[in-house]
C-alpha cells in the first residue's frame, strides 16, 4: 500500500508546552483521526501510528519550530495546515508540511532561558562558566559526565528588567547534546541559588539534510 | 498580575503540570462577562481521576449549552501544587479562565466516593471560603453537591447548602433558574434555600432538625416548617433517548485514568445484589436505543479522536443484542483504528467470542466477580453466578488463549463463615487445576483480590454490622495462608482501615461533619491514596468529638431504627429492603427485574423496564 512519509513543522508555546512527550504523540494521533487522515499503523498486537519527533521536548519547553514525521496512507494537501490550526489547542501551531524524501539530523540549536532571580546572577554564572564545568547525570545507576564546553558553542547572560535571559548555542555531536536546563541546575546547585524558571525556549534548530 | 500568569510560573516546579493548564480539545470558551451565572464544577480529586468521570462531562456540556451560564472546572491540586499556591497567595482556580473560585456563583461538587469528603473541605479551604454553609453570606458562592454519595448526605450537612439527589440533568437547570432570581433580586440566602427545598430532588439540610436518643440513635428528623418536604425523592431521567448526551466531549491533553471515550448504553441494574448500592439508587433500568448509541459513537470518534471507545453500564450483558451492537460499532471503529472495550460483561461462551473479536488490542485478561466463595453465600447476597459457570468459562477462556484470570471477592459479608472464606481458595485451586489438565505449557496468572464488605445505605444489608478489624485480619490471613499453596496465584487485599472508614462515613449521621472538619485540621486529605491515608489521625478526630467510630461501622441496627438517610427516598421501599434482607438470612435468591417484577417500589417513577410490569 502507498505510504508517504510527511514532515510537519510546528511551534509550541504555553500552555501546550506543559504537555509531556508521550501526551504529544497521543494528541497528534487524535487530531489526525479527527481530521480523517489515514495514518499508517504498526502491525501486531497494539497497533499505533509512528509519529516520530526529531527532538524530544521536555515538559515546559517552548519552541519556535519543532518537527515530527509520520507515515500516511494517503496524499496530503497543503491545506492540511489550516485544518490542523483550527483544531489544535492553544499554544500549538502548525507551520508547514513537506514530503520527506530525505532524512534530517540536528546540527546545532539556540536556546533562551528566562529566570526570575536576584541581581548578582550573571556575575556568578560567568564565574561558574570560567571553571570549565561539567554536568553530571545519573540514570538507572549509571553516571554520565559531560563537559559543558564540549557541546556549548556560545552563551550569554543578560538582565532584562526583573528577569535574567541566558542564551545558549548548543552543538549536537553524534546525536548527543547538553540540555540548558541541566547546565542551569548544575550552576544553581553549586552556588546554592534559588531561582524560578519563567520560560525555556528552543529558539532555533539547524538541521543537516542527508540522503 | 493575572492568576493565569502566576499559575504558569509555578508549573515548572510541580509534578504533572498538564493537570493545571486546561485548554483541552472541546473545552468550552465563553466570555464570563456575558453570562448571568458562573458555575464551577468541582471534583474533589486530582485531574486524572476527575476527567475520567462521565457525570462531569455530561453536566459540563449540558450547563454550557445554556447561553446564560458558563460552567468551568476545578480539581483538587496535588500537595506540591497546594504548597506553591499557598506560598504565592493563589486561591483554587478554574481551568477555563483561571478565575479564583470564590468569585463564582455556584460551586457544584461531585461526590463519587466517601473517601473524598476531606478533599471537599480542603477545596473550600483553598478557595478561602468559610466551610460552613451558615457562614457563607449572599454574594459568596452557593455550594451544591451531587453524585452517588448524596444518598446519605448527612456527614457533609454543615458544609453543603443544597444536595442534589439522583440524576442531576434536570434538577440542575431548575436550581440555576431559581439562582438567577436570587442573584438579581433582594431575595435572602435563607429565602433562596427555602425555595430550593421545594424543587424535587433538592435536599437542604439546614431546613431539618435531627434529634437523638440517649444511646446516640436518631429519634427524629423533622423539617423546620410545613412547606419543607418530609422526604426528598430522587430525580431520574425517564427516557435516555431524549435526555442530553454530549458528543463533542471535552478530551484531556494528558493521560487520565480512563483515557477513552465513554458511552453510556443503559442506566440501572436489574440484578439486585444485596450489598450493591448502585443497583438500588440507579433503578429502574433504562435502555438507550441502539441507533442512538451508534450515532453517538460515530460523532464521539469524529469529535474527540480517541483510539478507544468503551460502552459503559452496570451490567453490559444485559443490554439486548449487545453482540449485534458491539459488532456494528466495530464496523466503523475498525476502519478508524478505534478499539472497543466492554467492561462489566458477564462471561460465558458467547461473550468470550465477542470479547476476542472486539477487544483486539487488549492483553487478554478475564475478570470475574463471584464476590463470594460458596454457593450458599452467593445465594445470600443474591449473586447469580454458579461454580460450574466459572469453571466452564475459565476452561473456554484458557482454550482461547487467555492467560490472565482476575477474580474479585468480598470478605466479611453477612453470615460469612470460615467455610466461605476457604471457598475462595477452592475456586482458585480448581481453576489452576483446570489449566493443568488442559496441558498448557505457558505460565498462567490467577489473581485473587478481596475487598471488605461495606454496608451501604439503601441496600438490603444497610442494617448489617461490618466485621471488626480483628476479624478482617484473621480472615485475610486464613485465605492468604491457603492461597500460598496454590501455584501461579497472586493474592491482594484491600486496606482494612480504609474499608472501616468507608463504612463509618457511608452510614454516618450529622455528628460526623465535625469529625471530618477535625480530620482536615489534622492534615487528612487524599484519603483514598494509600500514601496519605492515616487512620490514626481520623481516630484522633473522633476522640476530639467524643464519638466512637464503631457505633457507625461495627453495630447491627434494628429494622425499625431511624436511619440518618431515611430522609432520602430512592423509590425503593424500606419494606422491600427488609424483605430482601430476611430472604438473605434464609439464603433465598430473588429473580431479576427481567424475569419478573419484585415490587421494589421504583415502578412509581414510571420509567424504563418497570413500565408495564
Ligand atoms: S419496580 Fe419491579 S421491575 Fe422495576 S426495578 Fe423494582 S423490581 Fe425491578
Amino acid at each position: 500500500m502507498l505510504a508517504n512519509r510527511y514532515r510537519f513543522y510546528f511551534s509550541r508555546d504555553l500552555p501546550a508546552a506543559f504537555i509531556s512527550h508521550l501526551d504529544m504523540t497521543r494528541l497528534f494521533e487524535r487530531l489526525f483521526r479527527r481530521l480523517n487522515i489515514k495514518l499508517k499503523f504498526t502491525q501486531g498486537f497494539n497497533p499505533h501510528p509512528k509519529i516520530v519527533f526529531i527532538l524530544p521536548m521536555p515538559v515546559g519547553l517552548c519552541s519556535k519550530e519543532e518537527i515530527f514525521e509520520v507515515e500516511c496512507e494517503q496524499e496530503l494537501e497543503n491545506s492540511i495546515i489550516d485544518s490542523f490550526n483550527k483544531v489544535l489547542p492553544e499554544g500549538l501551531k502548525m507551520l508547514k508540511v513537506e514530503l520527506a524524501t530525505d532524512k534530517i539530523q540536528v546540527s546545532d540549536m539556540y536556546y533562551q532561558c528566562f529566570v526570575e532571580v536576584e541581581e548578582e546572577f550573571c556575575k556568578y554564572f560567568e564565574e561558574f562558566m570560567k571553571k570549565n564545568p561539567a554536568v553530571k547525570k545519573e540514570k538507572e545507576g549509571k553516571v554520565t559526565i559531560k563537559k559543558i564546553f564540549d557541546f556549548l558553542l556560545n552563551y550569554e547572560c543578560e538582565r532584562e528588567d526583573k528577569t535574567v535571559k541566558i542564551s545558549f548555542h548548543i552543538n549536537v555531536l553524534n546525536g548527543s547534546y547538553i540540555k540548558p536546563e541541566d547546565i542551569l541546575r548544575e550552576f544553581l546547585q553549586e552556588y546554592n541559588i534559588e531561582c524560578r524558571i519563567v520560560k525555556v525556549e528552543r529558539v532555533k534548530v539547524n538541521y543537516k539534510r542527508v540522503i | 498580575m493575572v492568576v493565569k500568569d502566576k499559575v504558569f510560573k509555578l508549573l515548572y516546579d510541580v509534578e504533572k503540570p498538564g493537570r493545571y493548564i486546561g485548554n483541552e480539545i472541546n473545552m468550552i470558551k465563553k466570555d464570563p462577562k456575558k453570562v448571568d451565572v458562573r458555575f464551577a464544577f468541582c471534583f474533589p480529586d486530582v485531574y486524572e481521576i476527575g476527567m475520567s468521570n462521565l457525570g462531569l462531562k455530561i453536566l459540563y456540556h449540558l450547563l454550557n449549552e445554556r447561553e446564560d451560564v458558563y460552567c468551568e472546572r476545578a480539581f483538587m491540586p496535588w500537595i506540591d501544587m497546594q504548597k506553591r499556591m499557598k506560598k504565592e497567595g493563589i486561591k483554587l482556580f478554574s481551568l477555563e479562565t483561571f478565575t479564583e473560585l470564590d468569585r463564582f456563583d455556584i460551586l457544584g461538587f461531585s461526590l463519587s466516593y466517601e473517601m473524598s469528603y476531606t478533599n471537599v473541605l480542603k477545596m473550600l479551604e483553598l478557595c478561602g471560603l468559610p466551610l460552613e454553609s451558615q457562614k457563607r453570606e449572599k454574594g459568596m458562592p452557593i455550594v451544591i453537591a451531587g453524585g452517588p454519595c448524596t444518598y446519605n448526605p448527612e456527614p457533609l450537612w454543615e458544609f453543603v447548602d443544597v444536595f442534589v439527589i439522583g440524576e442531576g440533568e434536570e434538577v440542575i437547570l431548575e436550581i440555576i433558574d431559581l439562582f438567577k432570581r436570587y442573584k438579581f433580586s433582594n431575595m435572602t440566602k435563607k429565602e433562596f434555600l427555602f425555595e430550593c427545598a421545594s424543587i424535587e430532588g433538592c435536599y437542604v439540610p439546614s431546613l431539618y432538625n435531627v434529634e437523638y436518643n440517649k444511646d446516640g440513635i436518631i429519634k427524629s428528623i423533622t423539617p423546620v416548617s410545613e412547606n419543607v418536604p418530609k422526604k426528598v425523592r430522587k430525580r431520574i431521567v425517564k427516557d435516555l433517548d431524549t435526555s442530553y448526551f454530549p458528543t463533542k466531549m471535552i478530551t484531556p491533553l494528558i493521560e487520565v485514568v480512563h483515557d477513552r471515550i465513554t458511552l453510556e448504553i443503559f442506566r440501572g441494574c436489574a440484578r439486585g445484589c444485596r450489598f450493591c448500592q448502585a443497583g438500588v439508587i440507579y433503578r429502574p433500568v433504562r435502555f438507550r436505543k441502539a441507533e442512538k448509541i451508534l450515532q453517538y459513537a460515530k460523532e464521539l470518534v469524529e469529535n474527540c479522536g480517541c483510539n478507544e471507545i468503551t460502552l459503559v453500564s452496570l451490567s453490559t450483558s444485559d443490554y439486548p443484542d449487545i453482540d449485534k451492537l458491539a459488532r456494528e460499532i466495530l464496523k466503523f471503529a475498525e476502519e478508524k483504528k478505534v478499539n472497543i472495550s466492554l467492561p462489566s460483561l458477564r462471561l460465558d461462551s458467547t461473550s468470550l467470542d465477542l470479547l476476542k473479536e472486539v477487544e483486539k488490542v487488549r492483553k487478554p485478561t478475564l475478570t470475574f466477580a463471584p464476590e463470594a466463595g460458596t454457593q450458599r453465600l452467593r445465594d445470600i447476597i443474591n449473586k447469580n453466578i454458579k461454580d460450574e459457570d466459572i469453571y466452564s468459562t475459565v476452561k473456554l477462556a484458557f482454550e482461547r488463549g487467555f492467560q490472565n484470570i482476575k477474580l474479585y471477592f468480598m470478605l466479611g459479608l453477612p453470615l460469612e463463615e470460615d467455610k466461605d472464606v476457604l471457598g475462595i481458595y477452592t475456586i482458585a485451586k480448581n481453576i489452576r487445576e483446570i489449566y493443568k489438565e488442559l496441558g498448557f505449557k505457558k505460565k498462567v496468572r490467577i489473581t485473587v483480590s478481596t475487598s471488605f464488605f461495606v454496608p451501604k445505605p439503601h441496600t438490603p444489608f444497610q442494617w448489617e454490622a461490618q466485621d471488626s478489624i480483628e476479624n478482617m485480619q484473621r480472615k485475610m490471613k486464613l485465605l492468604k495462608e491457603n492461597l500460598k499453596r496454590v501455584k501461579d496465584v497472586e493474592y491482594s487485599w484491600h486496606d482494612f482501615y480504609l474499608s472501616k472508614l468507608e463504612a463509618v462515613l457511608s452510614r454516618g449521621d450529622r455528628r460526623l461533619s465535625r469529625v471530618i472538619k477535625g480530620a482536615v485540621a489534622l492534615g487528612c486529605q487524599f484519603d483514598d491514596w494509600g500514601e496519605f491515608f492515616d487512620f490514626s489521625k481520623w481516630e484522633k478526630a473522633f476522640v476530639g468529638e467524643n464519638i466512637d467510630w464503631k457505633f457507625y461501622s461495627d453495630r447491627k441496627r434494628d429494622f425499625d431504627e431511624v436511619l440518618p438517610w431515611d430522609i432520602i427516598d430512592t423509590g425503593v421501599t424500606k419494606e422491600f429492603l427488609k424483605k430482601e434482607c430476611l430472604l438473605a438470612y434464609e439464603a433465598k435468591t430473588t429473580s431479576s427485574c427481567f424475569e419478573r417484577c419484585m415490587g421494589c417500589g421504583v415502578a412509581s417513577f414510571r420509567g424504563g423496564i418497570c413500565v408495564g410490569k
